[in-house]
């Protein structure tokens, strides 16, 4: 892609956290960025070779690599992912724990490039939020969807856009929402809109068959972002899937319940490195 | 927690994962039902679905990092349905020894109406701006087409030019075209140039005319037309210049060149004939320098007009040089006299 690896390192802003070890890498949700991991990676700190990176136009990366059109999908972030790692000429065995979106993100690098993970770890995830009766409930209907990009632009977004110059044409610059808060990860409008949109309008359901590589789904006792419901779906369709059931609500359980996310990649990673594991569902409390 | 109860704004108390352990009363007011209703039930109950997600993906992260949020915009629901936005502010604290967040709600009806207006000012803006562009978009639309008009125009008057100074019957030049060719002549060449004229005229036309009718008149002068412009330098030009009477425009032609090309054009025109008989030309020529001014091409052909009078009075089919006796000449054929 006429990327060097140092121009990847630096555009994603990757940082290594442990120096040997198979590699753990970690792959933040919508509306976040690595830092929501550092719950998570002291327990690693010894055995794993830690990879923590930011999404093009999430926090700390470089937002003049954002391209619209290659984020408007969520293979442009499976991407991402797959350039980092030959940037850090990793090939295999990489344990990919995700987070909500990054879920489908992660299935969509593990279906273009299954030989560079041995496992993925998908924390709260959700193929598809729109509700699809009477097969698939996602969990929302399109105008809730609507309405939430509708609320992201009156908390930060909107500013933007009242402050923005009335132009011909749709675009808008970067630069106006740069002195805005910073308290969300991504406060650049059109990049958490893009994102936003690529996240809530994705349906990866047809992608899950595809799928080769073992999944561990940790899904949230109650999180209004991933029903149920949707943990038992994505368990059907992943084969070799396992299920877990955290005993936490809300839908940032590495955040929340860090033990009980360290518990479980632990107990996955010792369970499927030993021979003849095998899918099941579990309820962990 | 009475003290509560006396703040003037919708308060809520909820456990780490976000439960409720109290709702304040102005809270009651917001949302309807008793606090007993609302007791361990998530707080998520209070939003419609964009907004949980929206607390899901951004204010629990926020939270659970930094212990407090401040100005999210949210619409809060009430039992009827109906949609409230607020600004919430969230800090974490204790309540009753217990880790818990103690939410702190504003009614942002004002803010809500301030930036509807907002957005709909900028949203008009946006539809001038647009408009702008499409009447700009028009505008340069109709400018093209008036281009386009403009440029029309101009080829239907170099036709027309064109066709004014041309004869319609021979297609060759007319006066107008002699004039013009002879000026240009005169402002590219130095005043020591020579400069000759032929004027041809064909001898016995009306004869031809009343014997053979006109169209055969008009065959005659056709071919002849064609005969003068074969016979004719680059540089030269054959213009029609009355009825029957033709003149040859010869550039940098002396005296004995402009000699040379009449005896061409006398051979010429024996192979124009009619019903076997060859027709006969009487010409004048005329040769001045370019000392002669803006005079120069009316002395030519009053000289070369003089010269064809005295060529058709010494019996016609010959050629007479304006500065020469017309015994001079020699006559070429005999058939007409």
């Amino acid at each position: 892609m006429g990327h060097s690896g140092l121009d990847i390192i630096k555009r994603n802003n990757v940082h290594i956290v442990g120096d040997s070890g198979p590699v753990l890498m970690y792959a933040h949700g919508f509306g976040c960025n690595q830092k929501m991991w550092t719950r998570v990676t002291p327990a690693f700190e010894t055995t794993h070779r830690q990879v923590l990176f930011d999404y093009v136009g999430s926090g700390q990366s470089d937002l003049s690599a954002f391209n619209v059109k290659r984020y408007s999908h969520l293979q442009g972030y499976a991407d991402d992912i797959m350039e980092i790692c030959d940037a850090l000429e990793i090939s295999s065995g990489v344990t990919l724990v995700c987070h909500s979106v990054s879920s489908s993100i992660g299935l969509l690098a593990s279906i273009s490039r299954p030989q560079l993970f041995q496992r993925l770890v998908l924390i709260g995830p959700n193929p598809c939020f729109l509700n699809h009766p009477p097969d698939y409930f996602g969990g929302f209907e399109r105008t809730d969807l609507d309405d939430l990009l509708s609320l992201m632009d009156q908390n930060y977004i909107g500013w933007a856009h009242y402050l923005a110059p009335v132009v011909a044409g749709e675009s808008l610059d970067s630069a106006v929402a740069g002195e805005l808060s910073d308290s969300f990860c991504s406060t650049d409008p059109l990049v958490a809109r893009t994102f936003a949109e690529a996240t809530f309008y994705a349906d990866n359901r047809a992608e899950l068959p595809l799928v080769s590589r073992p999944c561990l789904i940790l899904q949230h006792s109650k999180d209004t972002l991933a029903p149920l419901s949707v943990g038992e779906y994505l368990h059907t369709h992943l084969k070799g899937s396992t299920l877990k059931i955290l005993e936490a609500g809300g839908h940032c359980a590495h955040i929340s319940h860090p033990g009980l996310v360290v518990e479980a990649i632990k107990a996955y990673i010792a369970d499927s490195a030993s021979p003849g594991h095998e899918t099941r569902a579990v309820w962990m409390s | 927690m009475d003290e509560l109860n006396r703040l003037p704004c919708p308060i809520l108390v909820t456990d780490a994962v976000g439960r409720v352990l109290l709702p304040n009363t102005d809270m009651l007011t917001l949302v309807g039902h008793d606090a007993a209703h609302w007791r361990q039930k998530s707080m998520e109950d209070l939003f419609p679905p964009a907004g949980r997600i929206f607390l899901q993906t951004h204010v629990w992260p926020m939270l659970l990092r930094e212990n407090s949020v401040r100005e999210i915009y949210l619409y809060i629901s009430n039992a009827q349905g109906e949609r409230t936005p607020v600004l919430v502010n969230c800090r974490a604290g204790e309540y009753e020894h217990q880790p818990c967040y103690y939410w702190v709600f504003f009614v942002a009806q004002e803010r809500s109406r301030f930036e509807a207006e907002l957005l709909k000012a900028r949203a008009e803006a946006q539809r001038s701006a647009d408009r702008l562009t499409q009447a700009n978009a028009e505008l340069e639309a109709v400018h093209s087409q008036l281009e386009q008009r403009a440029y029309n125009i101009e080829i239907a008057n170099r036709e027309l030019a064109v066709l004014s100074r041309s004869d319609p019957l021979t297609g060759l030049g007319n006066r107008r075209a002699l004039s013009t060719a002879i000026k240009r002549w005169q402002s590219r060449s130095d005043s020591d140039a020579l400069a000759s004229v032929l004027l041809i005229d064909v001898d016995h036309f009306k004869a031809v005319n009343d014997q053979h009718g006109h169209d055969e008149g008009d065959r005659v002068l056709v071919a002849l037309a064609r005969m003068l412009e074969a016979s004719l330098g680059p540089n030269d030009l054959a213009v029609r210049y009355g009825g029957e009477e033709f003149a040859l425009w010869l550039p940098s032609a002396d005296r004995t060149q402009a000699g040379i090309i009449a005896e061409r054009v006398h051979d010429g025109v024996q192979k124009v004939s009619i019903e076997g008989m060859p027709i006969t030309v009487s010409i004048g020529t005329a040769t001045l320098g370019n000392c002669a001014g803006s005079a120069l091409m009316q002395q030519l052909l009053e000289l070369s007009d003089i010269a064809v009078y005295q060529a058709k009075a010494a019996g016609r089919n010959r050629t007479v040089n304006s500065m020469q006796a017309p015994s001079v000449e020699r006559n070429y054929t005999d058939q007409a006299g």
